[in-house]
C-alpha cells in the first residue's frame, strides 16, 4: 500500500510513453457497456443498498 | 498530496484509495485505516460495494479531520430515479457517518439516469455534496446528459490502464470540462500486467 502511494518521485520519459501507447487495446478488460446482456444483468440485480 | 481543481472550483487529490471488492467488513475497515495512515486522503466507495459502513467506521477511527478527507460514493442503478436518489443519498451518508459528501457519482449509465441527475443537482445546490459526477459514461452518453441538464458533471470515472488508455475519451472529457478519474489503474491484475516485459523494464529503469 505504501509502495502504491509513493509514486511522485519520478517522471516517465517520452520514449517510455510512446512504448506504453503500444499496449493500448482500446477495449475494456471487463465488459462492454453496450452489451445488452450485461446491461440487463446489472440493472436487475437486487443489492443491499 | 497534489490536488487538481474541478470545473466547480473544488479541489480533489490526484490519488485515491478505492474499496471495490473489499467485501469483508473487518478487512475493509482495516484497509481504509491503513490507507489513511499511509497518506491517502481520497477514499472511494459505492453503495453497490456494500461496504460503506466499514468505510465509515474507518474514517471515524482515522483521527483525520473531516475537511481533510475527500469521500466519494456512488449511486446504484436500483435507486431508480429522483426520489430513490434522495433516499439512497441519505442512506449512504448514514452508513458513512458523515453529514456531507465530497463527490457523488452515478455509478452506471443505466436506469433513470436523468431523474437521478436532477436529484443530484438539487443535493449539490443544497450544499449536501461538494461535487457531482458520473462513472462509466461513454462520450455520447455524457454529452447527452450535459446538453439536457444544468450542471456539467465534475468527473467521469472510467476504466483507465495501459491496456485501455482512453486517449480519445480523455481529449473529449477535457474539451467538455469534465475531469477524468481512473478506475482499475492496474487492470485489476488482468492480462498479465504484473509480468508485462515492457512495464517491468520501465519500472526497473526508474526504481
Amino acid at each position: 500500500m505504501e509502495e502504491n502511494f509513493d509514486i511522485f518521485d519520478f517522471k516517465l520519459g517520452e520514449e517510455d510513453m510512446d512504448e506504453i501507447k503500444k499496449l493500448d487495446t482500446n477495449a475494456s478488460l471487463f465488459f462492454d457497456h453496450r452489451d445488452p446482456t450485461m446491461v440487463k444483468w446489472l440493472g436487475e440485480r437486487k443489492l443491499n443498498v | 498530496m497534489q490536488s487538481i481543481v474541478l470545473n466547480n472550483g473544488v479541489e480533489i487529490p490526484i490519488l485515491g484509495f478505492g474499496v471495490f471488492q473489499v467485501k469483508d467488513p473487518a478487512e475493509c475497515e482495516r484497509s481504509v485505516v491503513d490507507a489513511i495512515a499511509a497518506g491517502y486522503r481520497l477514499i472511494d466507495t459505492a453503495a453497490s460495494y456494500e461496504n460503506e459502513e466499514a468505510v465509515g467506521r474507518a474514517i471515524k477511527r482515522s483521527g483525520i479531520a473531516r475537511n481533510e478527507l475527500f469521500i466519494t460514493t456512488k449511486l446504484w442503478i436500483q435507486a431508480n430515479g429522483y426520489e430513490g436518489t434522495l433516499k439512497a443519498f441519505q442512506n449512504s451518508l448514514k452508513k458513512l457517518q458523515i453529514d456531507y459528501l465530497d463527490l457523488y457519482l452515478i455509478h452506471q449509465p443505466f436506469g433513470d439516469v436523468y431523474g437521478e441527475w436532477r436529484a443530484m443537482q438539487d443535493l449539490y445546490k443544497e450544499g449536501k455534496v461538494r461535487a457531482i459526477g458520473v462513472s462509466n459514461f461513454q462520450p455520447d452518453r455524457l454529452i447527452d446528459l450535459i446538453i439536457h441538464n444544468e450542471i456539467v458533471p465534475a468527473i467521469n470515472q472510467i476504466e483507465t490502464h495501459p491496456f485501455h488508455q482512453q486517449n480519445q475519451t480523455q481529449k473529449f472529457l477535457e474539451e467538455n470540462n469534465v475531469q477524468i478519474e481512473s478506475w482499475g489503474p492496474f487492470a485489476e491484475g488482468k492480462n498479465g500486467i504484473f509480468q508485462n516485459q515492457l512495464l517491468l523494464s520501465i519500472a526497473h529503469k526508474y526504481n
